[in-house]
């Protein structure tokens, strides 16, 4: 695609995968972004968006499961789904070493969604051509 | 030039409202998700709409649209790659 | 250059967490970011209206934290005069100091900004 523009697109995603539609047009419009050639620098996950990253999110078989199309997406493009970790601790969005440091019984982050703070979404955002919202 | 997205029906909430006090005379409009039904239904923003239509400046998802059972009455219908051709054309996009 | 970004704030404080969150962010980009804009639209500038009680509904009180906006040097926070006007808000009823701005002059700076996050 030598014809054309390449454009490196962030993605802000902010609604509860499992109750708002907002998450599925996030996926599609990466999708489609990555389809056409563009890249993406990387896709934050904010407010309720970082549901997004639990492992342990189970719809029932006739369901679609967003975690793992967003997880296969960024397996297959190679590009970093980040999530608030600020955000995700208060909604029970735990990695291994947050677990340790909470001394939690748990943690529950799908891999290969990181926990980072807001300043990679500072980072994405000075780094990309385009930021889109969700 | 900014991309507006409205995701929420225009008889529940104030987004397209709100949207439309902020649209500026280049802007573009996109409905989506449950904002697709102010593409659809008799509403009060109706005359602004078919303005921003005329002016080529309003745009509805395809899919969104179709999974709803919705047909238009304004705007013109666009699929995911040409939505991610519009936030390529406008300078920034504002999610309402 | 460094890019300009634009926080839009339009919903009611403590009924959802959206207020809160994006104050968390505008914040954290301050650091990073030496050009963000701050907006207060529609119902969003019920956000900066003083005499907040949060604690009286198990929320957190996070109007101290607009405070830190001057720390930050977040100088550019604008709020829209005529959704003031509609809610019967004076600007002296707001906690922080603001530019106050028209419709048409808020989007004249909406479309100055490179990046928007909406809230």
């Amino acid at each position: 695609m030598s014809d054309h523009q390449v454009t490196k697109f962030t993605l802000l995603v902010t609604g509860n995968p499992a109750s708002h539609q907002s998450a599925s047009n996030a996926y599609q419009f990466c999708s489609a972004a990555l389809k056409a050639g563009h890249k993406m620098s990387g896709v934050f996950f904010y407010l309720d968006g970082v549901l997004t990253a639990s492992n342990l999110i189970s719809p029932a078989t006739d369901e679609v499961n967003l975690p793992s199309l967003w997880a296969n997406l960024a397996n297959e493009y190679q590009f970093p789904l980040e999530v608030c970790v600020s955000a995700s601790l208060r909604r029970g969005i735990v990695n291994q070493q947050e677990a340790e440091q909470l001394a939690l019984s748990n943690y529950n982050l799908k891999s290969p969604f990181v926990l980072s703070g807001l300043g990679q979404l500072a980072e994405l955002s000075a780094g990309c051509d385009r930021l889109v919202q969700f | 030039m900014i991309l507006h997205t409205v995701n929420s029906s225009p008889l529940s909430t104030f987004s397209l409202h709100d949207c439309l006090k902020q649209l500026a005379d280049n802007d573009i409009l996109l409905l989506m998700s449950d904002g697709v039904i102010a593409a659809s239904a008799s509403i009060e923003q109706q005359s602004t709409l078919l303005k921003l239509h005329e002016s080529q400046r309003l745009y509805v998802l395809q899919d969104d649209l179709e999974a709803r059972g919705l047909v238009v009455n304004v705007g013109q219908i666009i699929d995911y790659p040409a939505f991610v051709n519009l936030t390529i054309q406008c300078k920034s996009q504002l999610s309402w | 250059m460094e890019k300009k970004i634009g926080i839009v704030n339009r919903r009611p404080p403590h009924g959802t967490t959206h207020a809160r969150e994006a104050l968390d962010l505008s914040l954290a980009l301050s650091a990073f970011n030496e050009s963000l804009s701050l907006f207060f639209i529609g119902d969003g500038v019920y956000q900066l209206l003083s005499k907040h009680q949060a604690d009286l509904i198990l929320q957190k009180d996070f109007q101290p934290m607009l405070q830190m906006l001057e720390l930050y040097d977040v100088e550019q926070i604008y709020v829209c005069q005529d959704s003031l006007s509609v809610r019967n808000i004076s600007v002296e009823q707001l906690v922080i100091k603001t530019t106050l701005l028209s419709t048409d002059e808020i989007n004249l700076q909406l479309a100055m900004q490179d990046q928007l996050m909406s809230f």
